[in-house]
């Protein structure tokens, strides 16, 4: 069962795992990730993986949507969604 | 007696003559699938609900590693045929997923479908289109350097939609599309390459792979990472069987009695080449093990494993060859085959350079992840 995860919890998470391939995470809650080419694909999978252990949750196909994963703010609402936060 | 045992035994017993036979013609038969078939090793990335095997990576890494010894060429169609039962299996709609037995038990080859003239190691130039058609898909694009393209029965094949890049699953006998056979390559060369010509192709909604936007990334980006430990256990069987050709060579007593492996120069060449395919193949099962293991880390090393085996290949290949004189310039003898075929190697499933730069963006990113002082919150 996945924790309940509050959005800056979330938020941590993922620029601590952005920052470990971008060099400035600073603002860039709304900044394209995926379609702007900041990630490079292997990446993205990274990410994915990353994720799903770190919040205990399952990221299925229903998931994969660019609206879900192209900013940080729209993976801290998944990872909200997921854990039953808000 | 283990699965690896049986592929093994049937290689050395049932296959090592028709194989080299194969090479020598440069084209592996339309069924050469089904031999394999047998052993199981077609369906080792798909799960046994879906009529599969459901092998290890390292299983299967070891498997890539046995018949990459007899022939790389043949090892490529478990690299492609892995990527592309493991892509479906884990992103297929359910209708595709239910033919996952198919290509797991009956030999029908799956092939891959991702490079085009101008989109080779850059991915993200892919020009291949899908249009939304009243029913499904339209897939128009030219996709080339197939393998196996010549004889597979399904095909993955990533093109963009309006809502992002994707993955397709695509029939042989689907309409709109053409198969002509691609220019023979020097290495890999009875690979049946073909060009894939899809001209308004139609298919179903249950032929998308994954979804729009996630092609490159959750079908395509990991089936390369398996790509990439498969071609690392393949660089692995091709240098280790390099190796012994030239040990074999080195240790043959010459006309005056002298044997080559007296001469100082060579002593190093072959010390050197011991290190890089015994370094390479412990680089192989550690990302073998870490792909099983769902390490964090798997996708660095199945990187550096790749890097490392595929330029083990090369060292081995070229000392063997040098070690061989003439004989190893026979045109299709073994010991120049395995020249051509390293250099492939060293081109799919990410180029050399390509690798290194992808595998200093993780070593960078694994050195911040470890030397920060502590995750965000506690700052
Ligand atoms: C035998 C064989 C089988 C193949 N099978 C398949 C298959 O089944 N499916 C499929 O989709 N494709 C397949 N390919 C195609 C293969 O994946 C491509 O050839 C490969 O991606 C390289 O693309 P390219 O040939 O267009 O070369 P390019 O991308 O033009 O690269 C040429 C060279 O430029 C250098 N280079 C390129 N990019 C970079 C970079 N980012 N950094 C530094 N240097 C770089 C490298 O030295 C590279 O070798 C096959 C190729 C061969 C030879």
């Amino acid at each position: 069962m996945p924790v309940r995860v509050t959005a800056d919890e979330a938020r941590s998470v993922v620029l601590d795992y952005l920052e470990r391939f971008l060099d400035d995470v600073e603002g860039i809650d709304d900044t394209p990730l995926i379609t702007g080419g900041l990630l490079d694909s292997l990446v993205v999978v990274q990410l994915i993986d990353h994720l799903q252990q770190s919040f205990d949750i399952a990221v299925a196909d229903e998931d994969l949507e660019l609206s879900n994963f192209d900013s940080v703010n729209a993976i801290v609402g998944l990872v909200a969604r997921k854990t039953g936060g808000s | 007696m283990t699965a690896t045992d049986r592929l093994r035994d049937l290689l050395q017993d049932k296959y090592a003559d028709r194989i080299a036979e194969w090479e020598r013609a440069g084209a592996f038969p339309d069924d050469v699938a089904s031999g394999l078939a047998d052993t199981g090793v077609l369906g080792a990335m798909v799960p046994a609900e879906h009529g599969g095997t459901a092998w290890s990576h390292r299983a299967y890494g070891e498997a890539n590693r046995l018949v990459a010894q007899h022939s790389c060429g043949l090892q490529s169609l478990l690299t492609v045929h892995g990527m592309v039962t493991s892509a479906l299996n884990r992103s297929g709609s359910v209708p595709m997923r239910a033919e996952l037995a198919e290509l797991a038990a009956a030999g029908t080859v799956a092939a891959f479908a991702l490079t085009e003239a101008a989109a080779g190691s850059d991915v993200r130039a892919l020009r291949a289109a899908a249009e939304p058609a009243p029913d499904g898909w339209r897939l128009t694009g030219t996709k080339r350097w197939v393998s196996f393209g010549q004889i597979a029965g399904l095909f993955l094949v990533f093109a963009n939609t309006p809502d992002g890049d994707a993955a397709f699953a695509v029939r042989r006998d689907d309409p709109g599309v053409r198969i002509t056979p691609e220019a023979v390559t020097a290495g890999f060369r009875a690979s049946r390459l073909a060009i894939l010509d899809l001209d308004g192709c139609e298919v179903g909604p249950e032929r998308l792979v994954g979804r729009p936007g996630f092609g490159l990334t959750q079908v395509g980006g990991r089936a390369l990472v398996l790509g990439r430990m498969c071609v690392a256990f393949g660089s692995v069987g091709l240098a280790e069987t390099a190796l012994n050709a030239a040990l074999a060579r080195l240790d043959q007593p010459g006309p005056t009695g002298r044997r080559l492996r007296d001469h100082q120069l060579l002593r190093g060449l072959v010390a050197d080449a011991v290190v890089a395919a015994r370094g390479a193949r412990l680089l192989a099962e550690s990302a073998a093990d870490a792909l099983d293991a769902r390490a964090e880390w798997a996708v660095s090393e199945t990187l550096a494993a790749k890097l490392a085996a595929s330029r083990a290949a090369t060292v081995a290949a070229g000392v063997s060859a040098q070690i061989h004189g003439a004989e190893g310039l026979v045109e299709d003898g073994p010991v120049h085959r395995r020249v051509c075929d390293a250099r492939v190697m060293e081109v799919i499933e990410g180029n050399t350079q390509l690798v290194q730069d992808l595998l200093a963006d993780q070593v960078l990113a694994r050195w911040r992840a470890e030397s920060r002082p502590g995750d965000r919150r506690s700052r």
